[in-house]
């Protein structure tokens, strides 16, 4: 057993080129539609320690009552890519995809979206050597998925890596390991969004619940790690939407809303804000992640002798994210993984 | 409540979060009505031009997904260019025309139709204009109906840039200024504001717009341009505009009405209080105010606001219905187990059923019959049934005569009735028959968007559970099966006597035809229950009376194996195959072989397997399943406690097996008793109260077989077949597991 670890630890190292006592280089996700970077996603850009941009370049979904996959939101420019790093194209594939697919999806889907990537890499002179998929599947579609993705990579000849969540790590029995060279750790979402007190985002209690194995997981892995924020709608203590890319403070110098004493905002009127509809009463529950939450990671993570990844990801790029935490802030988490 | 929105963010985060309380539907294969439970049809009352806005699960009522687009205008532009033509074009011809033609053919093909041609005999210059814009209009599509799009290949998207659409919008311009005919000068300015916004121009576009648009009159067309110009509106963030103007196309067009719906977004209140403040009277507020209450679900605000703007607007109609629809979802009036409700909807609370009563009390609503109806219903579902009795019955008195709505006031009236009766006395039968008779043929009605099951099986629940508490036991079964009166044979024989009763009054002769228990079935049960008490001459003769005795058992029920596999016996080849009958004949004959001394050890053993068999734990359930019963019961936590201990005694098969025991001559058979008699100690295991630490204990049977009959052949076989018994006696696994 020991033994068996030792090797698997070599060669993870080899692999990931993660050298003990060297910061794990960082990265960021871009995940809108339009690519439209302004002087704060410039800046996280162009520090050192950041050397590659994981770029959803389309999304693939399979809409009920419709003949097949398609692909959506296509990425569009509307500014430069940073220069001098690297860009990865992500793929994001909905699980009801392969659900309601046959077998054959693992056939003729590869090819379909390869040649996307690949006419949006050339249409906007974007030079690559890994691509991701990111697909949430389940042990119902682990056989079409898995047979994708090795269609894929005979296919494309690509370094391909996968994202990994939690519940993957804990079942891999059931859910098996996908066929790729590389995994990205999701480390985050790991709650159920309702209306109680917890932070639905990062729980390190109930992340410490899926971690227990996470060094023997065979792949080896990057980290992901959130830095985005939401509220949470809340009626008669049930959700009623996720209020996205919203701020506590959009609504601070809003009289409309009153304060609660869990610190959750409650609309005094019904009205717009923000293009949300709120009835009288409606509680917003604001859920971030702190960056004393982050720091504790490579911590917390070490406690399962884990922690060697080749790169710590940031979810998601965008200014509203980054005006959380301070500029070095990101090198910072990194180099917990030292 | 915008659920469909919800789902729309998970895709986009992908991640493996759950959602507490968004709405739970029960599993895929269960057709569901997508209104959730409910006793109010919304199409009783509210215009059916509202219907894609019922409160359903779905995104439009019966609709679910809006597929635009091609089709959407055909019908209403046909009818458009045949009254233009004062009908003399008829309508195949125009659709060929309009539709199939292209823009180099429509000449050619417009000279071969014999309509046009006459037509244009006689209106030479209307005609030739017409072909003029039609060949325009369709060389347009280029870029309004570019072809379907190749997803998957981006190279091949027809690219129309904005040169080519220039060029479109200055020759419909130019149409435009030259054209006097005004049915061709309101097609031209359509095309000029649908050309700016596909160029993208969207100041343009709400220019021309608002230049013209008071010069053509509000039909189907008015309508097409207002949705380009609100979109044109939307792109350059003015909310405020493009808002009203939905609002505009929400009321005025039938066919635009769910595009308005769901392209309607205000952003924040500055622009909502400005969109009000663009209308021109009250009565475009009211539209607003609608909107808003069915698309982002705040059915009473919006009530309200529109009740103080205009209390005779008919627009608080959907409104209203939806919010009582809602209430049903929250309602615990109905006794519903299978999770039709819709969850996820916030609980209206009194206070404001308070505020419909005052507005149903002023009356001065165009329907205040519908306000008294929806409040006298909301008293119902609080269990108010005095106060729901004064305003249903006030509202019934001026419903309208439509059968529908006649229908759902008097299926109201019913549960009215009964929930203020405090016992149920023979007059309030006979008071109730009628409406339980008319109930019933609700099943065969021409009203198919009557609600009434829900409510039908509340009542019946509701009656039989009255009838039980008044110790009526025969009546309350009729109206509801309760598998724990079964238990008491003299209740047994009571609804056998009261369902043979030919003297029944019409009361009673409802009583039985609504019963779903018949007299055979009864019969088939007591069969049964006489097969497991050995009973065997009884249970002989009263199977003989009933169809079930032709119901054929899957698999052999005399067969006894090491390891239980029911799917292995019933596929199994079967040299007899054994109906109920013919196996209670066999079991008989077996019997009576034991006691005549023949054969005791085989006999003996046949007749404990197949008291083995007809409990849960054998192969033979098909035996016991009937409709008191119950059948398709997988594990035994879905045995009624009615019938669990009949179904899982093990008592008739160990006694048999000890007489075999008993008759055994050699080490073998012994051996093989032996086991059996393991499998019955196992099961009365694995029916303790508390769930045991352990998968197995070594059983005496277990203990036995090692200690006495390991030289036997037999053990080789329960070494090869039992994983457990393996186990225990310490052997390894066998490689390919030991089933």
């Amino acid at each position: 057993m020991l033994k068996r670890n030792l090797l698997l630890n070599i060669i993870v190292f080899l692999y990931c080129g993660c050298t003990p006592g060297v910061t794990p280089e960082q990265a960021f996700y871009y995940w809108k539609t339009t690519y439209d970077t302004g002087p704060a996603e410039n800046n996280a850009l162009a520090r050192p320690g950041v050397k590659s941009l994981y770029l959803r370049f389309f999304d693939v979904d399979h809409f009920p009552g419709t003949e097949g996959p398609v692909p959506r939101g296509r990425i569009q420019f509307n500014a430069a890519l940073p220069a001098g790093k690297e860009i990865i194209p992500v793929i994001f594939i909905t699980n009801r995809t392969f659900l309601s697919a046959s077998d054959s999806i693992a056939d003729y889907l590869p090819g379909r979206v390869w040649k996307l990537i690949k006419q949006t890499a050339a249409a906007n002179k974007i030079k690559i050597s890994e691509i991701q998929i990111d697909c949430d599947w389940t042990q119902a579609t682990k056989k079409r998925y898995f047979k994708f993705l090795s269609n894929l990579n005979l296919l494309s000849r690509i370094n391909i890596s996968a994202t990994i969540r939690l519940h993957q790590v804990k079942y891999r029995k059931e859910t098996g390991v996908p066929p790729v060279s590389k995994g990205m750790l999701m480390y985050y979402n790991m709650g159920t969004i309702d209306a109680s007190a917890n932070n639905s985002i990062f729980d390190p209690a109930i992340a410490a619940r899926y971690t227990g194995n996470l060094n023997e997981y065979p792949l080896p892995l990057d980290l992901a790690l959130p830095i985005f924020g939401w509220g949470i709608q809340i009626r008669n203590g049930e959700v009623v939407q996720l209020l996205n890319k919203m701020e506590r403070s959009d609504l601070a110098g809003d009289s409309g809303f009153a304060t609660s004493a869990d610190n959750r905002q409650i609309a005094r009127h019904p009205g717009f804000h923000h293009g949300y509809y709120f009835q009288q009463g409606d509680a917003i529950k604001w859920e971030t992640v702190t960056p004393e939450a982050l720091l504790a990671v490579p911590e917390q993570l070490a406690k399962h002798g884990a922690g060697k990844f080749g790169k710590i990801v940031f979810y998601d790029l965008d200014a509203i994210n980054l005006n959380r935490y301070e500029e070095n802030f990101f090198e910072r988490v990194a180099a917990g993984f030292r | 409540m915008r659920k469909i929105f919800l789902k729309e963010w998970l895709l986009a985060f992908g991640s493996i979060v759950t959602i507490g309380g968004i709405a739970a539907w029960a599993c895929a294969g269960d057709p569901l009505p997508e209104y959730g439970v409910s006793a109010f049809a919304p199409e009783a009352f509210v215009d059916s031009s509202y219907s894609p806005f019922f409160l359903s699960e779905q995104n439009y009522y019966q609709i679910n997904y809006d597929v635009p687009a091609e089709n959407r205008f055909r019908q209403e532009n046909i009818t458009e260019w045949n009254q233009y033509t004062g009908n003399k074009v008829s309508r195949q011809a125009l659709e060929r025309l309009l539709y199939t033609a292209t823009p180099d053919n429509l000449d050619s093909l417009a000279s071969r139709e014999p309509d046009w041609a006459k037509w244009q005999s006689v209106e030479k210059d209307r005609a030739k204009k017409s072909l003029e814009y039609l060949r325009l209009a369709k060389r347009s599509e280029q870029y309004t109906n570019p072809p379907v799009a190749d997803w998957w290949d981006q190279e091949k998207k027809p690219a129309f840039d904005s040169t080519t659409v220039t060029s479109f919008r200055n020759a419909w311009v130019k149409l435009l200024e030259t054209e006097k005919d005004p049915f061709l000068q309101e097609r031209c300015f359509f095309q000029v504001v649908r050309a700016c916004f596909f160029q993208r121009d969207y100041p343009g576009a709400l220019r021309y717009y608002q230049k013209r648009a008071t010069d053509f009159h509000e039909g189907s067309l008015y309508y097409r341009t207002m949705s380009y110009a609100a979109g044109a509106a939307y792109k350059q963030k003015d909310f405020a505009l493009s808002n009203y103007l939905y609002s505009r196309v929400f009321e005025g067009s039938m066919t635009l009405r769910i595009p308005a719906h769901y392209s309607f977004h205000p952003q924040e209140e500055s622009d909502w209080n400005k969109t009000l403040s663009l209308c021109r009277n009250a009565r475009e507020k009211t539209v607003l105010w609608q909107m808003l209450g069915i698309f982002y679900g705040d059915e009473y605000r919006s009530m309200r606001e529109i009740y103080s703007l205009d209390p005779k607007s008919p627009k608080t109609d959907i409104l209203l219905v939806r919010w009582i629809n809602k209430f049903e979802q929250a309602s615990k009036y109905f006794s519903t187990d299978d999770y039709r409700t819709m969850e996820g909807f916030d609980i209206p609370d009194s206070t404001r059923l308070k505020g419909i009563r005052q507005i149903a009390d002023a009356g001065n609503t165009a329907s205040p019959w519908l306000w008294q109806l929806v409040y006298g219903y909301g008293e119902l579902l609080s269990h108010k049934p005095a106060l729901a009795k004064t305003y249903i019955d006030r509202a019934a008195s001026r419903a309208p005569a439509t059968p529908l709505a006649q229908a759902q006031v008097r299926l109201l009236q019913v549960a009215v009735t009964l929930d203020n009766a405090a016992a149920i006395t023979p007059q309030l039968e006979q008071q109730l028959l009628p409406q339980l008779k008319w109930l019933l043929s609700l099943q065969n009605s021409d009203l198919p968007s009557l609600r009434f099951e829900d409510l039908q099986l509340t009542i019946r629940r509701k009656i039989a559970g009255l009838y039980k508490r008044q110790g009526i036991p025969t009546k309350a079964e009729c109206f509801n099966h309760e598998p724990a009166f079964f238990k008491d044979s003299v209740f047994v024989n009571n609804l056998e006597q009261f369902l043979n009763n030919p003297k029944a009054n019409n009361y009673e002769a409802f009583c039985k035809i609504i019963s779903s228990v018949s007299p055979e079935m009864i019969r088939e049960y007591k069969a049964i229950l006489a097969t497991y008490r050995n009973d065997l001459p009884r249970a002989m003769s009263l199977m003989q009376t009933v169809e079930a005795k032709e119901t054929f058992l899957y698999g052999n029920p005399f067969n006894g194996r090491i390891n239980d596999c029911h799917d292995c016996d019933h596929q199994a080849k079967q040299k007899i195959s054994y109906s109920k009958a013919g196996f209670l004949a066999a079991l008989q004959e077996m019997e009576k072989q034991v006691s005549a001394g023949n054969d005791v050890f085989n006999n003996a053993r046949l007749i404990g397997n197949a008291f083995y068999n007809i409990t849960h734990f054998g192969n033979a359930r098909k035996f016991y399943e009937c409709r008191i019963i119950g059948q398709d019961i997988y594990v035994v936590e879905g045995i009624d406690s009615a019938y669990f201990a009949t179904l899982t005694e093990m008592g008739y098969a160990e006694k048999y097996y000890r007489l075999a025991m008993e008759a055994a001559n050699t080490p073998e058979q012994k051996a093989q008793i032996t086991f059996l008699l393991a499998k019955c100690e196992r099961n009365r295991w694995f029916l303790q109260e508390k769930e045991p630490p352990v998968d197995f204990i070594a059983w005496k049977g277990f203990r036995d077989l090692k200690e006495k009959y390991a030289n036997t052949r037999y053990y080789q076989e329960v070494l090869r077949e039992c994983g457990w018994f393996r186990t225990w006696a310490g052997k390894p696994p066998l490689a390919s597991g030991n089933r």
